[in-house]
């Protein structure tokens, strides 16, 4: 199984707190959360993570695109972003900030798994 | 002998003169006879050429009507002769309608009983009939004192007879000319009462010419004209007035009114006094109310113009203004007569003058003239939106004639359009964002579900979390098609059912290359309260068909029809596995799935059928809920 940081960036604690059970049964190792998008860049700073899972829609200051712009523009993080529900602008804002894929909600493991498993092989392959 | 030896020579002498003066006598009374004679000769025969030259007609007729005698005109003009006249009965030669009445004069005649002159037809040998006019009183003729008949004298009287019929004629068509005309006449004498009136006049006001001869025409005159009338009546007789077409209001028998229009003219006797007055009478009641109408019209037009609360403009066709309301002069801050003269350019935008200029050559050439926007300009320079409807008025042969731009100032509309759109908008985001929050919202309880199965152990109730997050993700896709619909309010159920099936089929860990899903549902649309409970139903179907029908097998179909007809919908779902039991009753079975798909078929307000055999097939039949 590989061994991954993966920063979790959902403003609901429950759904934050499941993604993480599922992670971690999935045995991808350790993730960590942030539950604001300002959080989230400091935690990724200070972590450097080898993954988001980013939920697009955060309530407070930033939204989860924004956060994404801001991490990707001093790291090569791959985001995987996380969406209940997405306009087609939200979606080609988003696209602009190159995430690697969409999940959307309600999450399910097998969707973690594939989408995870996936960006590690990319990653891999890039080097 | 003896006596005139006796007698001396001087008695024989006085004898012998005797003699002599009586020889004398006798033959002067022998040359006065002969004289007379002579003179009765002469006087026959002035005579016979007086009856043969007279131009009467004179007739001898016997006791029995048979002519004795007929003079040459009596021959000449009609044509017989001596020996067709002579001896033949006078009734041969009238006319069968006055054989009775000459025949009776005849008779009178006889008995000396002189008759008036007397008319009679008479037939010429030519079949011509003429009219002789018989003298009064015959005379009779004796002859060695015998009666032997009358002498008649007739003279003809056919040309003044006739003259008399062309006369009557000329004069009958002359009065129906009167009485007919279409035009109503009247003679007044100089008091200005009727000495003649036309049928035409009478019936007009619906009197008889003789109801109205002798009366005053200012009895037929409206009571309120009557004195005028008079005063102008006067004025004319007496020469003051130049005659002149006048309109007066008669009153009919009925006591209606009627218009007319009058002109009058002198009548003057020989010396040129004026004798009265001749007038034409044209009934103008028609006429009035057709002008009374059209007035009426005109002001209800020009009011409806006047008064309309949109800008009515009229533009020539080189697009200059002829005419424009108290509404068009507010709107644009002109005077209705500066805007008289105006182009349409100088009351459009600058930047819109050309589609201006284009619309107006258009609609010359266009019969159709939709309803289109434009901004104009004030004469303050302020613009603002307008919604102009236009028309083109024509003339004799659809000829164009005049633009007519009826035009209402949509600012407020526009601002409220604005309004709308921004609130349409904003309730757009709104709704959105609830089927977004709705949806994290069974993100949250997919969560709690997930958080606290972690903490089971019981397969069967770790499978019991697991159908019910599968339920709750049904729901969500519903919301999640119904936030990227275009309208909110209707999914395409085709494309749910896609995203469904495929969840499904990874959730219950077949292997896809083995069990196929297909899905033959095309533009079915249903709004979220049809949806959730249809997705749901299908959710179990599906769900039981991949766990339970294909146990005993490697291979399998799952199938999913959905139609409609007139707003019935049937959605049929169908495997080809090992069957429903035969054992279970469906509708009674203590499955949770099953007992929920018939709750929300009920709630459907539909029904639902099991076939069996070759698989298991449920066949639901429904409404749409709204």
């Amino acid at each position: 199984m590989i061994n991954l940081k993966i920063l979790i960036v959902e403003d609901e604690s429950i759904v934050a707190r499941d993604i993480q059970n599922m992670l971690e049964k999935l045995g991808y190792g350790e993730s960590f959360i942030a539950f604001s998008g300002k959080e989230a860049i400091k935690k990724a700073r200070t972590n450097l993570p080898d993954l988001v899972l980013m939920d697009i829609k955060l309530k407070k200051d930033l939204d989860g695109i924004e956060t994404a712009e801001q991490i990707r523009s001093c790291s090569n993080i791959p985001i995987i972003y996380i969406s209940a529900l997405s306009d087609e602008e939200t979606l080609k804002r988003a696209r602009k900030t190159h995430p690697f894929y969409f999940i959307s909600k309600p999450i399910e493991e097998i969707d973690l798994k594939t989408n995870i498993d996936a960006a590690c092989l990319n990653m891999i392959s890039k080097g | 002998m003896v006596g005139y030896e006796r007698k001396n020579k001087e008695q024989l002498l006085k004898e012998l003169e005797k003699m002599r003066q009586k020889i004398v006598r006798l033959e002067k009374l022998e040359s006065r006879h002969k004289e007379l004679e002579r003179a009765l000769r002469e006087s026959k025969k002035r005579y016979k050429f007086l009856i043969d030259n007279s131009k009467d007609i004179i007739l001898i007729l016997s006791k029995r009507g048979k002519i004795l005698f007929a003079n040459r005109s009596a021959l000449v003009n009609y044509g017989y002769s001596k020996e067709e006249i002579f001896g033949q009965s006078i009734t041969r030669f009238l006319s069968k309608d006055c054989i009775r009445k000459a025949l009776h004069a005849l008779a009178q005649e006889f008995l000396g009983r002189p008759q008036p002159p007397l008319e009679v037809r008479v037939k010429t040998k030519t079949g011509e009939i003429r009219y002789l006019r018989v003298a009064r009183g015959s005379t009779s003729i004796i002859e060695n004192g015998k009666f032997i008949g009358v002498m008649i004298n007739a003279y003809d009287i056919t040309e003044s007879k006739q003259a008399e019929e062309a006369l009557k004629k000329s004069e009958k068509h002359f009065k129906e000319l009167w009485d007919n005309a279409p035009v109503a006449y009247h003679t007044l004498n100089t008091g200005g009462i009727i000495t003649s009136v036309n049928q035409t006049e009478a019936d007009m006001l619906g009197y008889t010419p003789r109801e109205m001869v002798g009366k005053s025409i200012f009895e037929f005159i409206l009571r309120e004209q009557r004195a005028e009338a008079k005063k102008r009546f006067q004025h004319k007789i007496s020469g003051e007035n130049i005659l002149r077409s006048e309109d007066r209001i008669y009153v009919r028998k009925d006591g209606s009114e009627i218009h007319v229009i009058i002109d009058d003219v002198l009548e003057r006797d020989s010396s040129g006094k004026v004798i009265g007055i001749r007038t034409t009478m044209v009934d103008i009641t028609h006429q009035k109310q057709m002008e009374e109408e059209l007035r009426e019209k005109e002001m209800t037009y020009r009011a409806l113009f006047e008064h309309a609360n949109d800008a009515v403009f009229l533009l020539n066709l080189e697009g200059i203004h002829i005419a424009a309301n108290r509404k068009a002069a507010e709107m644009l801050g002109y005077t209705t007569e500066e805007l008289i003269g105006k182009s349409y350019r100088d009351i459009v935008a600058t930047h819109e003058i050309d589609k201006a200029k284009e619309k107006l050559e258009g609609i010359l050439k266009s019969q159709n003239f939709p309803t289109y926007e434009r901004i104009f300009r004030r004469k303050d320079g302020t613009e603002f939106p307008v919604e102009i409807n236009v028309s083109v008025i024509y003339y004799l042969e659809n000829k164009p004639f005049l633009i007519q731009r009826i035009v209402r100032d949509i600012s407020e509309r526009k601002r409220a359009e604005e309004a709308l759109k921004a609130s349409l908008k904003e309730k757009e985001v709104l709704l959105r964002e609830i089927h977004h929050r709705v949806k994290n919202n069974m993100q949250v309880i997919s969560s709690l579900i997930n958080l606290q199965s972690r903490y089971v152990q019981d397969e069967k109730a770790l499978e019991i979390f697991k159908k019910s997050r599968e339920r709750i993700r049904s729901m969500a896709l519903i919301h999640e098609k119904l936030y990227l619909s275009k309208n909110l309010a209707q999914i395409d159920f085709g494309e749910y059912i896609e995203g469904l099936t495929i969840h499904l089929l990874h959730s219950s860990g077949v292997n896809p290359s083995s069990i196929k899903v297909d899905i033959n549902v095309r533009d079915i649309f249903l709004d979220i309260n049809t949806a959730i409970p249809c997705g749901l139903i299908i959710n179990e179907l599906v769900s039981n068909s991949l766990k339970h029908a294909f146990s005993r097998r490697k291979e399998g179909k799952v199938r999913i029809d959905m139609h409609s007809v007139r707003a019935q919908f049937t959605l049929i779902v169908s495997d080809n596995g090992d069957g429903f039991p035969e054992h279970l009753d469906f509708q009674k079975t203590q499955s949770l799935g099953m007992q929920l798909v018939n709750d929300l078929v009920k709630q459907l307000s539909g029904s639902i059928k099991l076939q069996r055999g070759n698989g298991t097939t449920f066949k639901i039949k429904f409404r749409s809920l709204e």
